[in-house]
């Protein structure tokens, strides 16, 4: 029985001549029970259609053509106190950042007896019971007590389920989640996918789940549309679709997304030169407040980014440095480029300590040690040319004579796949595949001996995330780098990497080649990561 | 060229009518007082008592005052004094205040906490009584106006920024400019200073407009430029004993500073939508 019957929909950007068509006549039914993924790129339509489900979005910018017919009524056409029953009541939705879409300054139990109060009309004292039944139900331990908790002192996974809790309050019978686990760290996640497989069981409910991951996607639904430029690609069960894309674009969907193949165990011969030496570094950060003088417990002010580490960096080594957020990968990442200074404990480069470095060899280090960041547009001077990008640190370093800057630069460009034409451009002309192949084309413009990718694809889509990974191997077989590669993404520091680092709360709690991490698994965190990555079977 | 394409060109690349608007009303001024002496039909300062008081007339456009001075020559050469006012009453503090604000914000610490709470001093005296007060310490005139507001105006500047470089230099660029070995000079001048220089650039403007009027009320208090020059505050005040019998004597150095301080605005407003694209 189909609940929710789409036909047609149309929506695009208002312009004063024209029309920007942004989703271009998709029709879907979803029925009773099921649980609808769709999956496409960034771009492609699917938040601006579910937005477009319960009508909500700025109708001075927008327009919205077509049918939505739930319980024969079209919701396009519908008037404002109509849809507000509609809303919550029948149709409710859960967003991405969970952060962000819950008030600070209202307790969490507060913000959810409110649509009891408002829509249902029941008395405080029933709508706290309520409250109380419900939080269990999303699996809040000691739901009593976080009734009166602020958001803020709730980690990100159960801030999400709090929204699913605020959003099944008023006994919905569609769930719309727009790429509700994209901010959240796995193991977190994987929970998550559980806790939308139980309410869509035990409560029977529809869902329809948002993801740009087609993994989490396939992990939950029966049924999937594939969408692209605001069109449907292909839509049908979950295993055929899987199994048997008849679309161009789904295969290459499919063959993109990182594999979770078992890999042979190489044994690796460390080369005996060892590029970085870590000893005993901790970073802590302290928090400065004039108050502090007069507290006794002065160990409350220090907060811990990174705890007696020992590591070694051979050279030729690709090292995958995984761990969740907050789990202090990113910044011995900086500490190793020596961005930040350790609080203890010494960092060998070379045998050159870097605390105690001179200006030559400083000049030095910073040549032969490059990163890549995780945001690719952040990570660009929007003011400045991609050629102006390339050039500088050519004459800062003085890699080559002047008249062979031309040549370089265009050597660059070759080796990272990009064309000429890009060098007069400004980085917000360019898409974020592009502006990351710039971000690998400047790290490499000084010759470095040694890279390092701090999450360079997770701001991707899937299909350029696959093209970048593949660039970054090519590139350091090629010009036979020393990677280090920060993810949280285990499948694909699996791809990439020959040693893996597991890190948890700035400890190192296992390390060691990528085959004994994965199929000799000794730490139970370790293991928990690796159940955890969302798998396409 | 038609007059459509004109248009369709200047939404392509983002300018606003009224910058051009605003443009065309700065460069007229700039016009005027480069060639005051070939526009003004009269000497400025050239009495001639069997003419005082004349109602605006083909001969005397915008009338005659007191002394029988042409206003309308008055009002052209004034141009170049407030013109002249405008410029480098922002130029000074501009500088000051934005090379004191990088440094504030990109260093932090030690430096950032006394340099604004320098500010901070400076900021609780009142603008235009602390102003006042350095103008009469200095004496009268032009140079001590400039002085003053050099060592009062350039608060605003840093203020703002510092607060553009808190935000520029936590992004990604900055570090990767750091991870290339680049120096502390080189990264705030050569790839914070193009980023967090729109709102300095465009607050300029405004106050620019703020310099002329300041400008116009020192001379109006007889702290500023001093009679007989041909300035419009002076204009204004000269002109107020009359101002029941002959209105045109203020008037028209009014509607000066009014169309001067509109150039100013316009620019201003056109200048944030063009420099704000590519963020």
């Amino acid at each position: 029985m189909n609940i929710l019957e789409i036909k047609n929909l149309i929506i695009g950007i208002k312009k004063k001549f024209s029309e920007d068509v942004l989703v271009n006549g998709i029709s879907f039914n979803l029925e009773k029970g099921d649980i609808l993924g769709i999956v496409g790129e960034s771009g492609s339509g699917k938040t601006l259609t579910c937005k477009s489900l319960i009508n909500l979005f700025d109708n001075s910018k927008l327009f919205c053509k077509g049918e939505i017919l739930y319980n024969n009524k079209n919701i396009i056409n519908l008037k404002k106190n109509e849809l507000n029953k509609i809303r919550g009541d029948e149709i409710s939705m859960i967003f991405q950042n969970p952060s962000t879409h819950l008030d600070p300054l209202m307790t969490i139990g507060k913000q959810i007896a409110e649509s009891f109060i408002i829509r249902q009309k029941i008395k405080k004292r029933d709508a706290y019971l309520k409250v109380i039944e419900l939080l269990k139900s999303v699996n809040i331990n000691n739901p009593e007590e976080k009734y009166n908790s602020y958001p803020h002192e709730f980690s990100g996974g159960m801030k999400q389920r709090v929204m699913i809790a605020s959003a099944l309050a008023c006994n919905p019978k569609i769930l719309i989640a727009d790429e509700p686990t994209t901010a959240l760290d796995v193991t977190v996640q994987s929970l998550f996918l559980k806790l939308l497989k139980q309410i869509n069981k035990d409560l029977d409910i529809s869902i329809i789940l948002v993801s740009h991951d087609l993994g989490v996607i396939a992990n939950v639904c029966n049924k999937i549309i594939v969408m692209k430029d605001g069109c449907i690609k292909e839509i049908g069960n979950k295993n055929d679709i899987i199994n048997n894309p008849q679309n161009a674009y789904t295969k290459n969907l499919i063959n993109s997304y990182p594999k979770n193949n078992n890999i042979k165990n190489d044994i690796i011969e460390n080369s005996k030169e060892i590029i970085f030496d870590i000893k005993k570094l901790s970073i802590n950060w302290k928090k400065s407040n004039i108050f502090n003088i007069f507290k006794k417990d002065k160990k409350s002010n220090i907060s811990i980014g990174l705890d007696n580490i020992n590591l070694q960096i051979f050279k030729g080594d690709r090292i995958g440095i995984v761990g969740e957020s907050g789990s202090g990968k990113s910044t011995l990442a900086k500490a190793i480029i020596n961005i930040i200074k350790p609080s203890k404990g010494e960092i060998f480069f070379n045998k050159v300590n870097l605390t105690k470095l001179n200006n030559d060899q400083e000049i030095n280090m910073r040549q032969n040690v490059q990163m890549i960041f995780q945001d690719p547009y952040s990570s660009l001077n929007p003011k400045k040319t991609i050629r102006n990008h390339l050039l500088e640190p050519l004459k800062f370093h003085n890699i080559t004579n002047k008249d062979s800057y031309e040549k370089k630069i265009n050597e660059l460009m070759i080796n990272v796949g990009l064309d000429n034409k890009f060098l007069e451009k400004y980085p917000h002309q360019l898409s974020g595949g592009q502006c990351q192949r710039v971000n690998i084309a400047r790290a490499l413009s000084v010759n470095p001996k040694i890279l390092i990718a701090d999450e360079p694809t997770s701001a991707l889509d899937v299909t350029i995330q696959s093209q970048i990974i593949e660039l970054i191997m090519n590139l350091c077989k090629k010009m036979e780098l020393t990677l280090i590669f920060i993810s949280h993404d285990l499948s694909v520091v699996k791809q990439v990497c020959d040693k893996v680092i597991v890190m948890k709360n700035g400890n190192i709690i296992e390390k060691g080649s990528t085959y004994n991490v994965f199929h000799k698994t000794k730490e139970n965190y370790t293991k928990e990561l690796i159940s955890s990555i969302p798998s396409l079977n | 060229m038609k007059f459509i394409d004109l248009i369709n060109y200047l939404q392509k690349k983002n300018i606003k009518i009224s910058l051009v608007i605003g443009f065309l009303i700065i460069f007229g001024w700039f016009i005027c007082a480069l060639f005051a002496n070939f526009i003004a039909p009269y000497d400025p300062n050239a009495h001639n008592l069997d003419n005082t008081f004349q109602y605006p007339n083909f001969n005397h456009f915008f009338g005659t005052d007191n002394y029988g001075r042409d206003i309308f020559s008055r009002v052209i050469h004034g141009s170049r004094i407030d013109l002249q006012m405008a410029i480098l009453g922002v130029v000074f503090p501009f500088l000051i205040g934005n090379f004191l604000g990088h440094i504030s914000g990109y260093f932090g610490g030690i430096i950032d906490t006394l340099l604004m709470r320098f500010l901070d001093i400076t900021m609780a005296f009142p603008f235009f009584v602390l102003v006042i007060a350095i103008v009469s310490i200095l004496g009268p005139g032009l140079k001590s106006f400039y002085i003053a507001l050099a060592l009062v105006g350039w608060v605003s500047y840093a203020r703002l920024s510092r607060s553009q470089v808190l935000v520029i230099k936590n992004h990604d660029y900055i570090l990767a400019a750091k991870t290339l070995g680049y120096g502390k000079m080189r990264i705030i001048f050569f790839h914070i200073l193009p980023n967090s220089i729109t709102p300095s650039l465009v607050f300029a403007m405004t106050d620019a407009v703020l310099v002329v009027l300041l400008g116009s009320a020192l001379s109006y208090l007889g702290l500023g430029v001093q009679p007989p020059t041909a300035e419009w505050g002076v204009m204004i005040a000269e002109g107020q004993i009359f101002i029941t019998t002959s209105w045109w004597m203020s008037l028209f150095p009014g509607l000066a500073i009014v169309f001067l301080a509109l150039g100013f605005s316009l620019c201003a407003d056109g200048l944030a939508t063009l420099l704000n694209v590519k963020e």
